[in-house]
């Protein structure tokens, strides 16, 4: 399968968290593409929105405004069962995630069932296993359900379930924070080897500016609910523009 | 570091405040019992904060949470102890584990979904332990809970203090447990991944908040993170951690750093991305430690003494191939 181009237009989210609340806007107006075969980075804030703005993308989030169009055809608040695999989401917290009660592999081959994927049991047991050593994940954590893992292997888990159902989209929500850095370099090279081979395109959340200049080739700033600043990966960790870049370039720590 | 400095740290040996000594925990998988941990040991002083940083799936949350007496039903410690100021947490049967827990030693969890109760508002979670052993009100307990957000950076915290978990982002969400952590003023805190869903200013500023209890309470810290740079930065010294093992251990973190002694150790500093410099394809590992189930039962082989207040475990030969082997991942 291969990627295909996002264009989110105008979002705004506004939350009411009490009644009589005028609400509290936590998107305003946020525009972005994601290429055909790109990463794109979506750094900023804790609050600003990026969690907010990937559960629109993959439609769970039903109330906003604005648009989203993917392959030039614009998406319904609701979405069908093609465009839900089509664009899929590895969650920032793995543990909410996942399903306590199941396996990794009843996890993944209910999915699989769901989007007629595999053919018989026993080759979906095979591109399980597959999808267990993509993610570097040992074999033998297939038949182990989440509270038996470790944070680095649910998280890993929730990576190969969006992977699962060949998606041309992934929006990554922090997907890597909780592996080792040996891992996450594996994640790393995973992610760019899909966007590379079969034009896969990622929306990369993340708060480790290391990682993301590492894999991504343009990268967003978001501040506030709206983005400050949008530019190749090179040119915001070389020559950031705007004043909040700045201050989240100095922030960054880095081995002595 | 110095022969008399090495000294100097022998005799502050009464100054320990969590005193992890050869911990065993083991996991009941399928009726059998497989060992989660072995012989774990270290030493957190007051006023010092240790990383322990290591492979995915090594044990670092096991070890915080045994030392916290927090294991879920299917692990239990084996053999070993864990003491803060010296008496003994495991032995004395919970009691004085439930005593000092929200007093003495807090914690802060990988997850927050783990920690926090989806049906109560944060404020309340937040100052429920303290409230109630101060015998505080409503207002009260309120207004410190509102206090506490504000230190840790929660931007309007009078809106999100009435709100739900699931009303917040990650890193509200984070901070949250953070500010419950220190509410009561601990002397030791356990920190599992505590900035992971934080950006780098408010991870600055909550590293600052650490730094400052510290200075004024002399806390002690147990640092797990897999962010190498946020260790040099914050900790002092430091434990490596593979295979449920500490493979290597040092009191001056900056010279293991600048030149660790264990593969294991120097393959993980070779993968950290940079925020200066090239950028080039990183290497990972070949493979991953493999499971529980999967690994030798045997005891590993005992740290050696590579340096003063440092140590590191014997390579074997196929350790030494993995780790340097490295590579593509
Ligand atoms: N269900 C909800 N009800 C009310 N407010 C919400 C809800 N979900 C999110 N919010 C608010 O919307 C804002 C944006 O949240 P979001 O999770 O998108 O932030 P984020 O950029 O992902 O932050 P982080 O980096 O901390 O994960 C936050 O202020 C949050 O409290
Ligand atoms: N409840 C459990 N029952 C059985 N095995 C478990 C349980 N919890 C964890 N494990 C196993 O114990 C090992 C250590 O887990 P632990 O959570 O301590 O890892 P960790 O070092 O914190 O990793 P991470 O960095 O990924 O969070 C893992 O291999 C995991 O699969
Ligand atoms: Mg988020
Ligand atoms: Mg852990």
């Amino acid at each position: 399968m291969s990627g295909s181009e996002l264009v989110a237009e105008k979002i705004s989210v506004t939350f009411a968290t009490r009644r009589h609340d005028p609400g509290h806007r936590a998107l305003t107006d946020v525009s972005l593409r994601v290429g055909k075969g790109e990463i794109v980075g979506l750094v900023g804030e804790s609050g600003s929105g990026k969690s907010t703005l990937g559960r629109v993308i993959v439609g769970l989030q039903e109330s906003y405004t604005g648009s989203v169009r993917f392959d030039g055809e614009t998406l319904a608040h609701r979405r069908t069962i093609a465009q839900r695999r089509a664009i899929q989401m590895v969650f920032q917290d793995p543990y909410a995630s996942l399903d306590p009660q199941m396996t990794v592999w009843q996890m993944l081959e209910e999915l699989l069932v769901v989007h007629r994927i595999g053919g018989t049991r026993e080759a979906r047991r095979e591109r399980c296993g597959e999808l267990m050593r993509l993610v570097h994940m040992p074999a033998g954590l297939l038949d182990v359900r989440p509270a038996g893992m470790s944070g680095g292997q649910r998280q890993r888990v929730a990576i190969a379930r969006a992977l699962a159902v060949d998606p041309r989209l992934v929006v990554a929500d922090e997907a890597t924070s909780a592996l080792d850095v040996s891992v996450q370099a594996g994640i790393i090279n995973l992610f760019a080897d899909l966007r590379d081979k079969i034009g896969l395109s990622i929306l990369f959340i993340s708060h480790n500016l290391a990682v993301v200049r590492s894999l991504c080739d343009r990268v967003a700033v978001i501040c506030q609910g709206e983005i400050v600043e949008v530019a190749a990966t090179q040119a915001i960790f070389d020559a950031p523009q705007h004043d909040y870049t700045r201050q989240l370039l100095a922030a960054a720590p880095d081995l002595p | 570091m110095s022969e008399a400095s090495a000294r100097g740290v022998a005799q502050a040996g009464n100054d320990a405040l969590l005193e992890i000594d050869r911990l065993c925990v083991s996991a009941r998988i399928e009726g059998r019992d497989w060992q989660a941990l072995d012989n774990v040991s270290l030493t957190v002083r007051r006023g010092e904060a240790r990383g322990l940083v290591g492979e995915s799936g090594s044990g670092k949350s096991i070890t915080l949470r045994a030392a916290m007496g927090l294991l879920p039903q299917t692990l239990s410690v084996s053999s070993g102890g864990v003491r803060f100021k010296g008496s003994d947490l495991l032995t004395d049967g919970g009691k004085s584990l439930a005593a000092i827990r929200g007093t003495g030693i807090s914690m802060v969890f990988q997850e927050p979904a783990v920690a926090l109760n989806p049906v109560l508002r944060v404020g309340r979670q937040i100052v429920d332990s303290v409230a109630w052993r101060r015998g505080w009100g409503r207002k009260q307990a309120r207004e410190f809970a509102v206090e506490l957000m504000t230190q840790v950076g929660i931007r309007d915290p009078q809106r999100w203090v009435d709100a739900y978990p699931h009303q917040l982002s990650g890193g509200m969400r984070q901070r949250v447990m953070i500010a419950a952590a220190i509410a009561c003023e601990p002397e030791m805190i356990f920190c599992d991944e505590p900035t992971t869903a934080l950006d780098v200013t408010v991870q600055a500023q909550i590293l600052k908040l650490f730094k400052k209890l510290q200075d004024d309470l002399h806390a002690g810290f147990l640092y797990v993170t897999h962010d190498l740079s946020v260790v040099a930065e914050f900790c002092s010294t430091l434990s490596v951690m593979y295979a449920g093992r500490i493979v290597e251990q040092a009191d001056d973190l900056k010279a293991m750093i600048a030149a660790p002694v264990h593969p294991y150790t120097r393959a993980l500093l070779a993968s950290v991305p940079r925020i200066k410099g090239p950028t080039k394809r990183l290497k990972g590992l070949s493979s991953s430690a493999p499971p529980l189930t999967e690994r030798s039962q045997e005891p590993g082989p005992s740290l050696a003494e590579v340096g003063p207040g440092w140590q590191a475990a014997p390579a074997s030969k196929e350790e030494i191939e993995l780790f340097s082997a490295g590579g593509e991942a």
